[in-house]
Protein backbone atom coordinates (compact mmCIF):
# COMPACT_ATOMS: atom_id res chain seq x y z
CA UNK A 1 0.00 0.00 0.00
CA UNK A 2 2.59 2.52 1.14
CA UNK A 3 5.03 1.84 -1.65
CA UNK A 4 2.47 2.49 -4.38
CA UNK A 5 1.26 5.66 -2.65
CA UNK A 6 4.80 7.02 -2.47
CA UNK A 7 5.37 6.24 -6.13
CA UNK A 8 2.27 8.21 -7.12
CA UNK A 9 3.34 11.11 -4.89
CA UNK A 10 6.78 11.04 -6.47
CA UNK A 11 5.18 11.20 -9.92
CA UNK A 12 3.33 14.39 -8.95
CA UNK A 13 6.45 15.87 -7.35
CA UNK A 14 8.48 15.21 -10.51
CA UNK A 15 5.90 17.12 -12.52
CA UNK A 16 5.76 19.90 -9.94
CA UNK A 17 9.52 20.38 -10.13
CA UNK A 18 8.92 21.55 -13.71
CA UNK A 19 5.76 23.55 -13.18
CA UNK A 20 6.09 25.17 -9.74
CA UNK A 21 6.88 28.57 -11.24
CA UNK A 22 3.27 28.86 -12.43
CA UNK A 23 2.10 28.60 -8.81
CA UNK A 24 4.50 31.21 -7.41
CA UNK A 25 1.84 33.85 -7.25
CA UNK A 26 -1.01 31.93 -5.62
CA UNK A 27 1.17 29.88 -3.30
CA UNK A 28 3.79 32.36 -2.18
CA UNK A 29 3.09 35.97 -3.16
CA UNK A 30 -0.67 36.26 -2.63
CA UNK A 31 -0.64 35.35 1.08
CA UNK A 32 2.21 37.79 1.64
CA UNK A 33 0.31 40.48 -0.25
CA UNK A 34 -2.66 39.96 2.07
CA UNK A 35 -0.35 40.01 5.09
CA UNK A 36 1.12 43.32 3.97
CA UNK A 37 -2.00 45.06 2.70
CA UNK A 38 -4.62 43.88 5.18
CA UNK A 39 -2.39 42.98 8.14
CA UNK A 40 0.08 45.83 8.12
CA UNK A 41 -1.76 48.42 5.96
CA UNK A 42 -5.36 48.24 7.13
CA UNK A 43 -4.25 46.65 10.42
CA UNK A 44 -2.53 49.88 11.41
CA UNK A 45 -6.03 51.36 11.80
CA UNK A 46 -7.17 48.64 14.23
CA UNK A 47 -6.66 50.26 17.60
CA UNK A 48 -7.60 47.51 20.05
CA UNK A 49 -6.13 44.05 20.34
CA UNK A 50 -8.16 41.30 18.69
CA UNK A 51 -8.54 38.23 20.94
CA UNK A 52 -5.38 39.33 22.73
CA UNK A 53 -3.25 39.78 19.60
CA UNK A 54 -2.17 42.84 17.68
CA UNK A 55 -4.09 42.77 14.38
CA UNK A 56 -1.24 41.53 12.20
CA UNK A 57 -0.42 38.81 14.73
CA UNK A 58 -4.10 37.87 14.75
CA UNK A 59 -4.15 37.68 10.95
CA UNK A 60 -0.90 35.83 10.23
CA UNK A 61 -1.77 32.37 11.66
CA UNK A 62 -5.16 32.57 9.94
CA UNK A 63 -3.51 33.35 6.61
CA UNK A 64 -1.25 30.36 7.13
CA UNK A 65 -4.32 28.12 7.26
CA UNK A 66 -5.73 29.89 4.17
CA UNK A 67 -2.51 29.18 2.26
CA UNK A 68 -2.97 25.46 2.93
CA UNK A 69 -6.68 25.61 2.17
CA UNK A 70 -6.24 27.39 -1.15
CA UNK A 71 -3.37 25.17 -2.24
CA UNK A 72 -5.65 22.19 -1.63
CA UNK A 73 -8.55 23.82 -3.47
CA UNK A 74 -6.33 24.69 -6.42
CA UNK A 75 -5.02 21.12 -6.79
CA UNK A 76 -8.43 19.55 -6.23
CA UNK A 77 -9.87 21.76 -8.97
CA UNK A 78 -8.70 21.85 -12.55
CA UNK A 79 -5.61 19.60 -12.20
CA UNK A 80 -7.76 16.78 -10.82
CA UNK A 81 -10.52 17.39 -13.35
CA UNK A 82 -8.00 17.26 -16.18
CA UNK A 83 -6.43 14.10 -14.79
CA UNK A 84 -9.72 12.19 -14.79
CA UNK A 85 -11.67 13.77 -17.68
CA UNK A 86 -9.23 15.26 -20.17
CA UNK A 87 -5.89 13.44 -20.10
CA UNK A 88 -7.14 10.21 -18.48
CA UNK A 89 -4.03 10.22 -16.32
CA UNK A 90 -5.85 8.50 -13.46
CA UNK A 91 -7.24 5.79 -15.71
CA UNK A 92 -3.75 5.19 -17.09
CA UNK A 93 -2.21 5.00 -13.63
CA UNK A 94 -4.77 2.36 -12.76
CA UNK A 95 -3.52 0.12 -15.54
CA UNK A 96 -0.29 -0.13 -13.52
CA UNK A 97 -0.32 -2.39 -10.45
CA UNK A 98 -1.76 0.43 -8.33
CA UNK A 99 -5.04 0.43 -6.45
CA UNK A 100 -7.48 3.33 -6.64
CA UNK A 101 -6.76 4.05 -2.98
CA UNK A 102 -3.05 4.34 -3.71
CA UNK A 103 -3.58 6.70 -6.65
CA UNK A 104 -5.78 8.94 -4.51
CA UNK A 105 -3.62 8.79 -1.41
CA UNK A 106 -0.51 9.55 -3.45
CA UNK A 107 -2.15 12.62 -4.98
CA UNK A 108 -3.34 13.80 -1.56
CA UNK A 109 0.10 13.23 -0.09
CA UNK A 110 1.60 15.40 -2.82
CA UNK A 111 -0.92 18.15 -1.98
CA UNK A 112 0.10 18.11 1.68
CA UNK A 113 3.74 18.47 0.63
CA UNK A 114 2.87 21.44 -1.57
CA UNK A 115 0.94 23.00 1.32
CA UNK A 116 3.89 22.41 3.62
CA UNK A 117 6.29 24.21 1.27
CA UNK A 118 3.96 27.21 0.87
CA UNK A 119 3.31 27.34 4.60
CA UNK A 120 6.99 27.16 5.44
CA UNK A 121 7.81 30.03 3.07
CA UNK A 122 5.00 32.10 4.56
CA UNK A 123 6.15 31.37 8.13
CA UNK A 124 9.75 32.21 7.32
CA UNK A 125 8.87 35.56 5.74
CA UNK A 126 6.44 36.41 8.54
CA UNK A 127 9.11 35.57 11.12
CA UNK A 128 11.68 37.71 9.28
CA UNK A 129 9.19 40.59 9.26
CA UNK A 130 8.79 40.12 13.00
CA UNK A 131 5.10 39.20 12.71
CA UNK A 132 5.79 35.90 14.46
CA UNK A 133 7.94 36.49 17.52
CA UNK A 134 9.60 33.12 17.38
CA UNK A 135 10.86 30.64 14.82
CA UNK A 136 8.74 28.10 16.66
CA UNK A 137 6.05 29.23 14.23
CA UNK A 138 7.57 26.72 11.80
CA UNK A 139 5.89 24.08 13.99
CA UNK A 140 2.64 25.30 12.41
CA UNK A 141 3.68 23.72 9.11
CA UNK A 142 2.39 20.23 10.04
CA UNK A 143 -0.93 21.82 11.02
CA UNK A 144 -1.10 23.40 7.56
CA UNK A 145 -0.59 19.94 6.07
CA UNK A 146 -3.55 18.54 8.01
CA UNK A 147 -5.71 21.50 6.89
CA UNK A 148 -4.75 20.85 3.27
CA UNK A 149 -5.69 17.19 3.63
CA UNK A 150 -9.01 17.99 5.30
CA UNK A 151 -9.90 20.44 2.52
CA UNK A 152 -8.61 18.46 -0.45
CA UNK A 153 -10.29 15.12 0.33
CA UNK A 154 -13.93 16.35 0.24
CA UNK A 155 -13.20 18.64 -2.74
CA UNK A 156 -11.81 15.59 -4.57
CA UNK A 157 -15.18 13.89 -4.15
CA UNK A 158 -16.90 16.95 -5.59
CA UNK A 159 -14.59 17.36 -8.60
CA UNK A 160 -14.76 13.65 -9.36
CA UNK A 161 -18.48 13.96 -9.98
CA UNK A 162 -18.20 16.86 -12.43
CA UNK A 163 -18.70 16.28 -16.12
CA UNK A 164 -17.98 19.85 -17.21
CA UNK A 165 -15.17 22.14 -16.10
CA UNK A 166 -17.48 25.18 -16.04
CA UNK A 167 -18.58 24.38 -12.49
CA UNK A 168 -15.02 24.48 -11.17
CA UNK A 169 -14.99 28.28 -11.37
CA UNK A 170 -18.28 28.38 -9.51
CA UNK A 171 -16.85 26.29 -6.68
CA UNK A 172 -13.87 28.54 -6.31
CA UNK A 173 -16.11 31.60 -6.17
CA UNK A 174 -19.02 30.21 -4.16
CA UNK A 175 -17.13 27.99 -1.72
CA UNK A 176 -13.41 28.71 -1.61
CA UNK A 177 -13.52 32.51 -1.65
CA UNK A 178 -16.35 32.98 0.90
CA UNK A 179 -14.81 30.43 3.27
CA UNK A 180 -11.41 32.12 2.95
CA UNK A 181 -12.92 35.49 3.78
CA UNK A 182 -15.35 34.52 6.55
CA UNK A 183 -13.65 31.72 8.50
CA UNK A 184 -12.35 33.97 11.22
CA UNK A 185 -9.17 34.81 9.32
CA UNK A 186 -9.72 38.55 8.94
CA UNK A 187 -12.08 39.13 11.85
CA UNK A 188 -13.53 36.95 14.62
CA UNK A 189 -16.39 34.63 13.63
CA UNK A 190 -18.43 36.16 16.48
CA UNK A 191 -18.80 39.31 14.37
CA UNK A 192 -20.73 37.39 11.71
CA UNK A 193 -24.55 37.15 11.80
CA UNK A 194 -25.59 34.43 14.26
CA UNK A 195 -27.27 32.38 11.52
CA UNK A 196 -24.03 31.99 9.54
CA UNK A 197 -21.74 31.14 12.46
CA UNK A 198 -22.65 27.43 12.79
CA UNK A 199 -22.02 26.95 9.05
CA UNK A 200 -18.57 28.46 9.31
CA UNK A 201 -17.74 26.41 12.41
CA UNK A 202 -18.23 23.23 10.39
CA UNK A 203 -15.68 24.18 7.73
CA UNK A 204 -12.22 22.63 7.93
CA UNK A 205 -10.68 26.05 7.35
CA UNK A 206 -12.18 27.49 10.55
CA UNK A 207 -10.77 24.62 12.61
CA UNK A 208 -7.42 25.14 10.95
CA UNK A 209 -7.49 28.87 11.68
CA UNK A 210 -8.37 28.27 15.35
CA UNK A 211 -5.66 25.66 15.68
CA UNK A 212 -2.96 27.81 14.07
CA UNK A 213 -3.92 30.87 16.10
CA UNK A 214 -4.11 28.97 19.37
CA UNK A 215 -0.73 27.37 18.79
CA UNK A 216 0.89 30.61 17.64
CA UNK A 217 -0.31 32.22 20.89
CA UNK A 218 1.22 29.33 22.79
CA UNK A 219 4.54 29.62 20.96
CA UNK A 220 4.87 33.36 21.14
CA UNK A 221 3.18 34.35 24.38
CA UNK A 222 3.50 31.03 26.18
CA UNK A 223 -0.22 31.14 26.92
CA UNK A 224 -0.44 27.36 26.69
CA UNK A 225 -3.07 25.33 24.88
CA UNK A 226 -5.39 22.81 26.45
CA UNK A 227 -5.05 19.25 25.12
CA UNK A 228 -8.81 19.17 24.60
CA UNK A 229 -8.52 22.24 22.32
CA UNK A 230 -5.87 20.54 20.21
CA UNK A 231 -7.67 17.20 20.13
CA UNK A 232 -11.03 18.76 19.28
CA UNK A 233 -9.86 20.74 16.27
CA UNK A 234 -7.45 18.10 15.01
CA UNK A 235 -10.21 15.50 15.39
CA UNK A 236 -12.62 17.48 13.21
CA UNK A 237 -9.94 18.03 10.57
CA UNK A 238 -9.05 14.34 10.47
CA UNK A 239 -12.74 13.46 10.30
CA UNK A 240 -13.13 15.72 7.25
CA UNK A 241 -10.13 14.03 5.67
CA UNK A 242 -11.42 10.50 6.38
CA UNK A 243 -14.99 11.17 5.25
CA UNK A 244 -13.75 13.00 2.16
CA UNK A 245 -11.42 10.15 1.27
CA UNK A 246 -14.14 7.55 1.68
CA UNK A 247 -16.59 9.60 -0.41
CA UNK A 248 -14.00 10.11 -3.12
CA UNK A 249 -13.35 6.38 -3.30
CA UNK A 250 -17.07 5.79 -3.60
CA UNK A 251 -17.52 8.37 -6.36
CA UNK A 252 -14.53 7.06 -8.27
CA UNK A 253 -15.69 3.47 -8.05
CA UNK A 254 -19.00 4.53 -9.53
CA UNK A 255 -17.87 7.00 -12.20
CA UNK A 256 -14.35 6.12 -13.14
CA UNK A 257 -14.93 2.46 -13.88
CA UNK A 258 -17.03 3.12 -16.97
CA UNK B 1 -17.78 63.61 -46.35
CA UNK B 2 -19.61 61.35 -43.90
CA UNK B 3 -23.36 61.63 -44.00
CA UNK B 4 -25.94 60.53 -41.50
CA UNK B 5 -26.49 57.40 -43.51
CA UNK B 6 -22.85 56.28 -43.29
CA UNK B 7 -22.69 57.17 -39.58
CA UNK B 8 -25.77 55.03 -39.07
CA UNK B 9 -24.17 52.16 -40.94
CA UNK B 10 -21.00 52.50 -38.85
CA UNK B 11 -23.03 52.41 -35.65
CA UNK B 12 -24.96 49.43 -36.93
CA UNK B 13 -21.79 47.48 -37.74
CA UNK B 14 -20.23 48.22 -34.34
CA UNK B 15 -23.50 47.39 -32.66
CA UNK B 16 -23.34 43.91 -34.13
CA UNK B 17 -20.63 43.10 -31.58
CA UNK B 18 -22.97 43.91 -28.71
CA UNK B 19 -25.65 41.74 -30.26
CA UNK B 20 -23.17 38.90 -30.76
CA UNK B 21 -22.08 39.11 -27.12
CA UNK B 22 -25.67 39.07 -25.90
CA UNK B 23 -26.58 36.10 -28.04
CA UNK B 24 -23.52 34.09 -27.06
CA UNK B 25 -23.84 34.82 -23.36
CA UNK B 26 -27.58 34.42 -22.94
CA UNK B 27 -27.06 31.26 -20.94
CA UNK B 28 -24.00 32.46 -19.01
CA UNK B 29 -25.82 34.21 -16.18
CA UNK B 30 -24.75 31.77 -13.40
CA UNK B 31 -21.18 32.62 -14.31
CA UNK B 32 -22.11 36.28 -14.28
CA UNK B 33 -23.64 36.05 -10.81
CA UNK B 34 -20.62 34.27 -9.39
CA UNK B 35 -18.25 36.88 -10.86
CA UNK B 36 -20.33 39.62 -9.27
CA UNK B 37 -20.10 37.86 -5.95
CA UNK B 38 -16.37 38.48 -5.71
CA UNK B 39 -16.43 42.25 -5.04
CA UNK B 40 -19.52 41.81 -2.86
CA UNK B 41 -17.71 39.25 -0.70
CA UNK B 42 -14.68 41.52 -0.43
CA UNK B 43 -16.98 44.37 0.59
CA UNK B 44 -18.67 42.20 3.23
CA UNK B 45 -15.44 40.76 4.62
CA UNK B 46 -13.04 43.67 4.39
CA UNK B 47 -15.57 46.49 4.60
CA UNK B 48 -18.09 45.31 7.15
CA UNK B 49 -16.09 42.59 8.91
CA UNK B 50 -12.96 44.62 9.40
CA UNK B 51 -15.09 47.74 9.73
CA UNK B 52 -16.11 46.53 13.18
CA UNK B 53 -12.46 46.34 14.21
CA UNK B 54 -11.42 49.59 12.60
CA UNK B 55 -14.43 51.83 13.14
CA UNK B 56 -13.68 55.13 11.45
CA UNK B 57 -10.94 56.38 9.18
CA UNK B 58 -9.94 59.91 8.22
CA UNK B 59 -9.50 60.41 4.49
CA UNK B 60 -8.48 63.81 3.12
CA UNK B 61 -9.57 65.34 6.40
CA UNK B 62 -13.01 63.70 6.31
CA UNK B 63 -14.11 61.17 8.88
CA UNK B 64 -16.08 58.21 7.56
CA UNK B 65 -16.88 54.66 8.57
CA UNK B 66 -14.47 52.07 7.21
CA UNK B 67 -17.12 50.33 5.10
CA UNK B 68 -18.09 53.64 3.51
CA UNK B 69 -14.43 54.04 2.67
CA UNK B 70 -14.11 50.60 1.07
CA UNK B 71 -17.44 50.51 -0.83
CA UNK B 72 -16.59 52.95 -3.69
CA UNK B 73 -13.24 51.20 -4.08
CA UNK B 74 -14.96 47.86 -4.59
CA UNK B 75 -17.38 49.50 -7.04
CA UNK B 76 -14.39 50.68 -9.07
CA UNK B 77 -12.94 47.16 -8.90
CA UNK B 78 -16.24 45.71 -10.15
CA UNK B 79 -16.24 48.21 -13.04
CA UNK B 80 -12.74 47.03 -13.98
CA UNK B 81 -13.24 43.29 -13.57
CA UNK B 82 -16.46 43.53 -15.61
CA UNK B 83 -14.52 44.61 -18.70
CA UNK B 84 -11.19 42.90 -18.19
CA UNK B 85 -12.49 39.39 -18.94
CA UNK B 86 -13.99 40.45 -22.26
CA UNK B 87 -11.01 42.51 -23.37
CA UNK B 88 -8.28 40.08 -22.37
CA UNK B 89 -8.99 36.31 -22.48
CA UNK B 90 -12.04 36.50 -24.67
CA UNK B 91 -10.55 39.10 -27.02
CA UNK B 92 -7.30 37.14 -27.29
CA UNK B 93 -9.21 33.97 -28.14
CA UNK B 94 -11.04 35.78 -30.94
CA UNK B 95 -7.77 37.22 -32.22
CA UNK B 96 -5.90 33.94 -32.26
CA UNK B 97 -8.80 31.88 -33.59
CA UNK B 98 -8.85 34.21 -36.58
CA UNK B 99 -12.46 35.11 -36.06
CA UNK B 100 -11.81 38.71 -37.08
CA UNK B 101 -10.33 37.80 -40.45
CA UNK B 102 -13.76 36.59 -41.43
CA UNK B 103 -15.46 39.69 -40.08
CA UNK B 104 -13.12 41.95 -42.03
CA UNK B 105 -14.13 40.31 -45.29
CA UNK B 106 -17.38 42.26 -44.83
CA UNK B 107 -17.57 46.08 -45.07
CA UNK B 108 -16.53 46.24 -41.38
CA UNK B 109 -13.48 48.45 -40.71
CA UNK B 110 -10.91 47.88 -37.99
CA UNK B 111 -11.99 51.05 -36.20
CA UNK B 112 -15.56 49.77 -36.08
CA UNK B 113 -14.31 46.43 -34.82
CA UNK B 114 -12.39 48.05 -31.96
CA UNK B 115 -15.36 50.30 -31.16
CA UNK B 116 -17.76 47.37 -31.25
CA UNK B 117 -15.69 45.23 -28.89
CA UNK B 118 -15.26 48.21 -26.55
CA UNK B 119 -19.02 48.78 -26.57
CA UNK B 120 -19.69 45.14 -25.69
CA UNK B 121 -17.13 45.24 -22.85
CA UNK B 122 -18.68 48.49 -21.62
CA UNK B 123 -22.10 46.88 -21.48
CA UNK B 124 -20.66 44.04 -19.34
CA UNK B 125 -18.90 46.54 -17.09
CA UNK B 126 -22.09 48.58 -16.80
CA UNK B 127 -24.13 45.58 -15.75
CA UNK B 128 -21.55 44.61 -13.11
CA UNK B 129 -21.28 48.14 -11.75
CA UNK B 130 -25.06 48.57 -11.53
CA UNK B 131 -25.51 45.20 -9.86
CA UNK B 132 -22.78 46.04 -7.38
CA UNK B 133 -24.34 49.42 -6.68
CA UNK B 134 -27.64 47.69 -5.91
CA UNK B 135 -25.84 45.35 -3.46
CA UNK B 136 -24.18 48.38 -1.87
CA UNK B 137 -27.56 50.03 -1.38
CA UNK B 138 -29.00 46.78 0.00
CA UNK B 139 -26.21 46.76 2.59
CA UNK B 140 -27.07 50.32 3.57
CA UNK B 141 -23.92 51.81 2.07
CA UNK B 142 -25.64 54.27 -0.25
CA UNK B 143 -26.08 57.33 1.95
CA UNK B 144 -27.92 59.47 -0.62
CA UNK B 145 -29.15 59.61 -4.20
CA UNK B 146 -25.79 61.15 -5.12
CA UNK B 147 -24.57 57.59 -5.26
CA UNK B 148 -26.25 57.26 -8.68
CA UNK B 149 -23.69 59.72 -9.99
CA UNK B 150 -21.11 57.00 -9.38
CA UNK B 151 -22.58 54.98 -12.27
CA UNK B 152 -21.34 57.22 -15.09
CA UNK B 153 -18.07 57.40 -13.16
CA UNK B 154 -17.88 53.62 -13.13
CA UNK B 155 -18.65 53.58 -16.87
CA UNK B 156 -15.71 55.90 -17.47
CA UNK B 157 -13.45 53.58 -15.46
CA UNK B 158 -14.73 50.63 -17.50
CA UNK B 159 -14.04 52.52 -20.73
CA UNK B 160 -10.49 53.44 -19.75
CA UNK B 161 -9.62 49.91 -18.65
CA UNK B 162 -11.34 48.30 -21.64
CA UNK B 163 -9.34 50.43 -24.08
CA UNK B 164 -6.01 49.88 -22.35
CA UNK B 165 -6.45 46.16 -21.79
CA UNK B 166 -7.50 45.70 -25.41
CA UNK B 167 -4.32 47.46 -26.47
CA UNK B 168 -2.30 45.33 -24.03
CA UNK B 169 -3.88 42.12 -25.31
CA UNK B 170 -2.63 42.84 -28.84
CA UNK B 171 0.89 42.51 -27.44
CA UNK B 172 0.29 39.12 -25.80
CA UNK B 173 2.07 36.24 -27.49
CA UNK B 174 0.80 33.22 -25.59
CA UNK B 175 -1.85 32.28 -23.04
CA UNK B 176 0.70 32.14 -20.23
CA UNK B 177 1.24 35.90 -20.61
CA UNK B 178 -2.20 36.42 -19.10
CA UNK B 179 -0.95 35.23 -15.74
CA UNK B 180 0.46 38.74 -15.43
CA UNK B 181 -3.06 40.10 -15.82
CA UNK B 182 -4.45 38.38 -12.75
CA UNK B 183 -1.35 39.24 -10.72
CA UNK B 184 -1.51 42.95 -11.56
CA UNK B 185 -5.26 43.03 -11.10
CA UNK B 186 -4.94 41.75 -7.55
CA UNK B 187 -1.99 43.98 -6.65
CA UNK B 188 -3.85 46.97 -8.06
CA UNK B 189 -7.08 46.04 -6.30
CA UNK B 190 -5.34 45.80 -2.95
CA UNK B 191 -2.87 48.67 -3.11
CA UNK B 192 -4.59 51.60 -4.87
CA UNK B 193 -5.84 53.32 -1.73
CA UNK B 194 -8.67 50.79 -1.70
CA UNK B 195 -8.29 48.84 1.53
CA UNK B 196 -6.43 51.49 3.49
CA UNK B 197 -6.12 55.25 2.93
CA UNK B 198 -3.36 56.66 0.76
CA UNK B 199 -1.98 58.57 3.75
CA UNK B 200 -0.75 55.25 5.21
CA UNK B 201 2.02 55.08 2.59
CA UNK B 202 5.29 56.95 2.99
CA UNK B 203 5.59 60.08 0.78
CA UNK B 204 7.23 58.39 -2.20
CA UNK B 205 4.74 55.53 -2.09
CA UNK B 206 1.87 58.02 -2.16
CA UNK B 207 3.35 59.66 -5.25
CA UNK B 208 3.48 56.31 -7.07
CA UNK B 209 -0.02 55.21 -6.06
CA UNK B 210 -1.48 58.56 -7.15
CA UNK B 211 -0.32 57.85 -10.70
CA UNK B 212 -2.08 54.47 -10.96
CA UNK B 213 -5.32 54.34 -12.95
CA UNK B 214 -7.33 52.46 -10.34
CA UNK B 215 -6.45 55.03 -7.69
CA UNK B 216 -7.76 57.75 -10.02
CA UNK B 217 -10.94 55.76 -10.57
CA UNK B 218 -11.45 55.01 -6.88
CA UNK B 219 -11.00 58.67 -5.93
CA UNK B 220 -13.41 59.71 -8.68
CA UNK B 221 -16.08 57.37 -7.30
CA UNK B 222 -15.42 58.51 -3.71
CA UNK B 223 -16.09 62.09 -4.85
CA UNK B 224 -19.10 61.31 -7.04
CA UNK B 225 -20.83 58.98 -4.57
CA UNK B 226 -21.17 61.79 -2.03
CA UNK B 227 -21.69 64.57 -4.59
CA UNK B 228 -18.41 66.34 -3.80
CA UNK B 229 -17.28 67.92 -7.06
CA UNK B 230 -13.93 69.69 -7.00
CA UNK B 231 -11.10 70.44 -9.40
CA UNK B 232 -9.62 67.12 -8.23
CA UNK B 233 -12.71 65.35 -9.57
CA UNK B 234 -12.18 66.98 -12.96
CA UNK B 235 -8.56 65.88 -12.83
CA UNK B 236 -9.56 62.24 -12.33
CA UNK B 237 -12.04 62.49 -15.23
CA UNK B 238 -9.35 63.94 -17.52
CA UNK B 239 -6.86 61.23 -16.53
CA UNK B 240 -9.37 58.46 -17.34
CA UNK B 241 -10.47 60.12 -20.59
CA UNK B 242 -6.86 60.45 -21.72
CA UNK B 243 -6.30 56.80 -20.83
CA UNK B 244 -9.36 55.78 -22.87
CA UNK B 245 -8.28 57.73 -25.94
CA UNK B 246 -4.67 56.58 -25.75
CA UNK B 247 -5.71 52.95 -25.25
CA UNK B 248 -8.20 53.07 -28.10
CA UNK B 249 -5.80 54.68 -30.57
CA UNK B 250 -3.07 52.21 -29.71
CA UNK B 251 -5.45 49.24 -29.91
CA UNK B 252 -6.66 50.35 -33.33
CA UNK B 253 -3.13 50.82 -34.61
CA UNK B 254 -2.02 47.42 -33.35
CA UNK B 255 -5.11 45.72 -34.78
CA UNK B 256 -4.42 47.39 -38.11
CA UNK B 257 -1.00 45.82 -38.12
CA UNK B 258 -2.16 42.40 -36.89
CA UNK B 259 -5.20 42.05 -39.12
CA UNK B 260 -4.39 44.16 -42.18
CA UNK B 261 -3.36 41.35 -44.48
Amino acid sequence: MLNGTLRVARFHLTLYRRTWRATTFTSFLMPLLYLGVVGIGAGSYVENDVEGFSYVQFLAPGLLAVVAFQTAAEEAGFPLYAAIRLTDRYQRMLTAPLSLGQVLAGHLFFITIRAAVSAAVFCAVAALLGVFDSWLCLLLVPVAMVVALAAAAPLFAFTARLTSSANLMTVSRLVVLPLSMFSGVFFPVEDLPAAVQPLIRISPLWHGVELCRGLSGAFTAGSGTAPSFLAGHLGVLLLWAAVGFALTLLVFRRHLSD
Amino acid sequence: MPTFATAGAKLHRSGTFVLRGLLLNRRAWPNFLSTLLEPVILLLALGMGMGRLIGEVTVHGQIMSYEQFVAPAMLATAAVSGVVNETTYSFYAKLTQRLYEGYLATPLTIGELAAGETAWALLCGGVYSSAFLVSMAALGLAPSWWVLLALPGAALISLAFAAVSMAATTFMRRWEDFEQVSIWMLVMTMCSGTVFPLETYPGWGQAIVRLTPLYQGVELLRDLSVGRLTSGTAGHVCYLLAMSVAGFVLARRRLNRLLAN
